[in-house]
């Protein structure tokens, strides 16, 4: 079927992910990251924001096994703490740009006419908007914390989704499968709800996960900008800010691990969500 | 002269657990057209793709596929790409899928050939189209006049075997008898031979002078045209006939149907594949695979084949 | 003859500058079976959803028991009413079922929303044993059944329903020959215990002589001949019905 491909932005999107020893390497990664997310306050060895002033700028030792930052801080335990915020941000930027899109996506492609033409021209504004700044606009607007930052990213993303689902939409409504449905007097929310959205699911879920990696970074970098992380909260992206004076001072170890945990993370979700795509376009093909 | 012989062939593919194709035996004469027949998953596609040496991915195959006496299951690489530039071509159920639409008519007719612009334009005309599609792109053309440009294609490099796969089933009614009539004319004109492959048995008695019925991967029955339709001898046959649905000027209340469906690919075939079917099925079916037997001008691979007229039938 | 089941008088429907259907009126009496014979591009599917009410037609009426069906309308008491008027069998048994659902859960889908106090499970076994499918197939999802099987587990949804016209588009074109002729069997047998009238869109003639009492014969979005099946198919009167049948492969030396 002629569906709209999934948006797989340059770099990580060229990854050969064919190969099952990567794929499985990186989902157990990404299952571990969650867990650790989950169980934090149960796993960190520390309070993350007790100062332990004689440790700061130390290396790994016995009480402080990766060491501890210019405040004196617990590194291990602020990057596990921290897993939280910088895995929750995205997880809810994908939930809430998922529903939202695919409802948008639905309608529009359902409705057609005027519906169509307001919704897709209205995702194509949004899409002109580069994400980042959309976020810091409303950060600006209505203060830190996390929840400006994820509705100005969910925004930035719905577009992606709801085009994708709109596309979709149009080449499965041609299946005659619908059509029967409408002869059998069946409502058109009955119709997509209980058919339409099920069967395109997968390719959407697809999208969304793609999605995931790329919203962990923009996250982390506005939470390296201050931004989306209330204080006293740690999280990747403000680790590697605060740490960047430990970095000067020869003990890299406290603005290096956070970098790893965003990259690693990032890079094993998309493996994740590059193989399900693959696999849901072959499934369809 | 033969110009296609196909013997024993066999084919196995990987998770089946009874060859799909078994034991196939098939001629082809100069300026022959000859028939197959045979429902969805009988093979007929996989034969007719095999004399170009294509073959599915892990197909496993025995026999041989002779085009002029050289056994094309044989061949390197590049004898095979001479084999199908020159001696044997193609035509496909969907000529739209199998046209690039971006590039002109008369583009794609040339392509690889040059210096054969008077070739292209003779076999335009014998296409029974004007020369001005030369000028045009795919979207501008209906079916049936894509079906002509892909047939003017495929004899480009002077073939002595046409392939046809199903060429006239996405065409209308009519521009299908047109094409059909087109092909015999292009047979009296340049003596191609004609391996015409169908779901249809009444349209391959319409074109073929003879025709091949195949079952579950073996061919069940064969013979001139004529005789096929008007006195079939494999139960099978017959019951392809009664099955189809006849413009008559009394309709028959019912049609005659054949219980139950072809066997399966996942499971092995002691006897007769049509035995467990057949109206005149008895154990030896379920037991012995019917031989090859000649029953006046028609060759048949059943027990206990119906009987015509003949003296030795 | 008394009032008829199905009317349809004087439809058009163009698509920009393509008159797609052209001033078309034909009528379906109860329990009867009306072939529209055409070849792509004549309007004949085009005619059959607007039948459906899947398209509106520019001008026209469709009426079934006098009851007009082509106006906007909404509401769910009117599109149950309209459903229970007409129904549908695709061509492609392959994408016409939800790939998700086994014929059971279908079948129970529809009569949830028209029947909702009846013995489900009862009536669905009545279904399936109408159009010969068993309880293994009522439990398989459509990928593990075949094409046969799929067209019946379509046909059983459509009478489920209890409509009084049965729409057959292309209905069993995609089918072997074999299959196809368990269907045409099929669909006479239905025919004759359920009282439901037929309306084919075909263009098999063969199909039609098989099914059809009546029958028309469309051509670039008009009927350019009607009358009863035999005569037209034996006697046709309009150039094109005569070169449609002439089309029909007839091999030399039979007749």
């Amino acid at each position: 079927m002629s569906a709209g491909p999934i948006v797989r932005r340059p770099v990580l999107g060229s990854l050969r992910t064919g190969r099952g020893w990567l794929y499985l390497t990186c989902l157990a990664f990404a299952v571990s990251m969650v867990v650790v997310a989950l169980a934090a306050p149960w796993l960190a060895p520390a309070d993350p924001n007790a100062s332990d002033l004689g440790a700061a700028l130390t290396g790994p030792s016995p009480s402080h096994p990766l060491g501890a930052d210019a405040a004196g801080r617990d590194t291990l335990s602020r990057l596990i703490t921290g897993a939280r915020t910088s895995l929750l941000g995205p997880i809810a930027v994908v939930l809430f740009s998922t529903v939202a899109g695919v409802l948008v996506g639905v309608a529009a492609g359902w409705l057609g006419g005027w519906a169509d033409t307001v919704l897709s021209r209205a995702g194509e504004l949004l899409l002109a908007f580069p994400a980042l700044l959309v976020a810091i606009m409303f950060v600006a607007l209505y203060g830190t914390g996390l929840l400006a930052p994820v509705i100005a990213l969910s925004l930035a993303y719905l577009p992606y989704v709801s085009r994708l689902t709109r596309n979709l939409t149009l080449s499965e409504r041609q299946r005659p499968y619908l059509a029967a449905y409408r002869v059998q007097g069946f409502s058109n929310l009955t119709i997509c709800l209980r058919h339409l959205i099920p069967n395109i699911a997968p390719v959407v879920l697809a999208q969304s996960s793609v999605n995931f990696g790329y919203a962990l970074l923009d996250l982390s970098a506005l939470s390296y900008l201050g931004l989306g992380v209330p204080p006293l909260t740690p999280g990747w992206g403000s680790m590697i800010s605060d740490g960047q004076t430990a970095l000067l001072q020869g003990h890299p170890l406290s603005a290096i691990l956070p970098c790893l945990a965003i990259v690693l993370t990032v890079v094993a979700f998309n493996v994740v969500a590059e193989h399900w795509a693959d696999r849901v376009s072959r499934r369809r093909a | 002269m033969t110009i296609l012989r196909i013997s024993e062939l066999r084919m196995r593919l990987p998770g089946t657990r009874r060859p799909v194709l078994d034991g196939v035996d098939l001629t082809v004469g100069a300026g022959e057209t000859v028939a197959l027949v045979g429902e969805s998953g009988s093979g007929k596609s996989l034969t007719s793709r095999t004399v170009l040496g294509l073959l599915p991915p892990g197909a496993a195959v025995e026999g041989t596929v002779a085009v002029e006496g050289e056994d094309v299951l044989a061949m390197p690489a590049t004898r095979l790409r001479e084999l199908r530039r020159r001696t044997v071509a193609m035509i496909f159920q969907d000529p739209r899928a199998a046209i690039n639409p971006l590039r002109g008519i008369g583009d794609f007719l040339a392509e690889g050939r040059p210096g054969s612009q008077d070739r292209v334009r003779e076999l335009v005309s014998a296409v029974g189209l004007e020369h001005r599609v030369l000028r045009q792109y795919p979207h501008e053309l209906s079916g049936g006049m894509l079906q002509r440009v892909m047939i003017a294609a495929a004899l480009m490099g002077g073939p002595t075997l046409l392939l046809c796969d199903e060429p006239t089933t996405a065409l209308d009614v009519t521009t299908q008898a047109e094409i059909v009539a087109l092909l015999a004319s292009l047979r009296q004109r340049y003596g191609t031979g004609l391996l015409f492959v169908t779901h249809d048995l009444e349209l391959a008695a319409a074109i073929a002078d003879r025709v091949y019925v195949m079952y579950a991967g073996r061919i069940a029955e064969t013979g001139p045209a004529g005789m096929l339709l008007s006195r079939p001898r494999h139960p099978y046959t017959a019951a392809l006939l009664a099955a189809t649905p006849r413009v008559l000027e009394t309709p028959r209340p019912r049609l005659a149907t054949i219980p139950g469906q072809p066997p399966d690919l996942r499971t092995e075939l002691a006897g007769c594949a049509f035995a467990v079917r057949c109206p005149r099925v008895t154990p030896v079916c379920h037991s012995d695979v019917p031989e090859p037997i000649t029953r006046g001008e028609g060759v048949v691979a059943c027990h206990h084949s119906i009987t015509g007229g003949e003296s030795d039938g | 003859m008394a009032e008829p089941l199905l009317e349809v008088s004087a439809l058009s429907k163009a698509y920009g500058s393509l008159q797609a259907v052209r001033d078309v009126s034909f009528t379906l009496a109860e329990g009867g079976s009306l072939g529209v014979v055409g070849e792509s591009g004549s309007g004949k599917t085009t005619t059959a959803r607007i039948v459906l009410g899947l398209e509106q037609a520019d001008t026209g009426h469709v009426t079934v028991r006098g009851h007009d069906r082509s106006i906007r309308r909404r509401g769910r008491a009117e599109r149950l009413r309209r459903a229970r008027e007409v129904q549908i069998v695709f061509q492609d048994p392959f994408l016409s079922l939800d790939p998700r659902l086994s014929a059971g859960v279908v079948l129970h889908e529809t009569l949830k929303l028209h029947f909702p106090d009846i013995d489900h499970a009862r009536r669905i076994a009545q279904l399936l044993g109408q159009v010969g499918l068993g309880e293994r197939e009522a439990a398989a999802l459509p990928r593990h059944l075949s094409g046969g099987q799929r067209q019946r587990v379509a046909i059983a949804r459509a009478l489920a329903v209890e409509p009084s016209v049965l729409v057959l588009d292309e209905a069993v074109a995609a089918l072997d020959v074999c299959v196809q002729a368990q269907i045409l069997n099929l669909l006479a047998d239905l025919r004759e215990q359920t009282g439901t009238a037929f309306l084919f869109i075909t263009h098999d003639l063969g199909v039609v002589s098989q099914v059809t009492d009546h029958l028309v014969v469309m051509r670039h979005g008009e009927i350019v001949e009607r009358g009863p099946t035999a005569r037209v198919l034996t006697e046709p009167r309009h150039a094109y019905t005569q070169l449609l049948l002439a089309s029909v492969p007839r091999p030399a030396g039979i007749t």
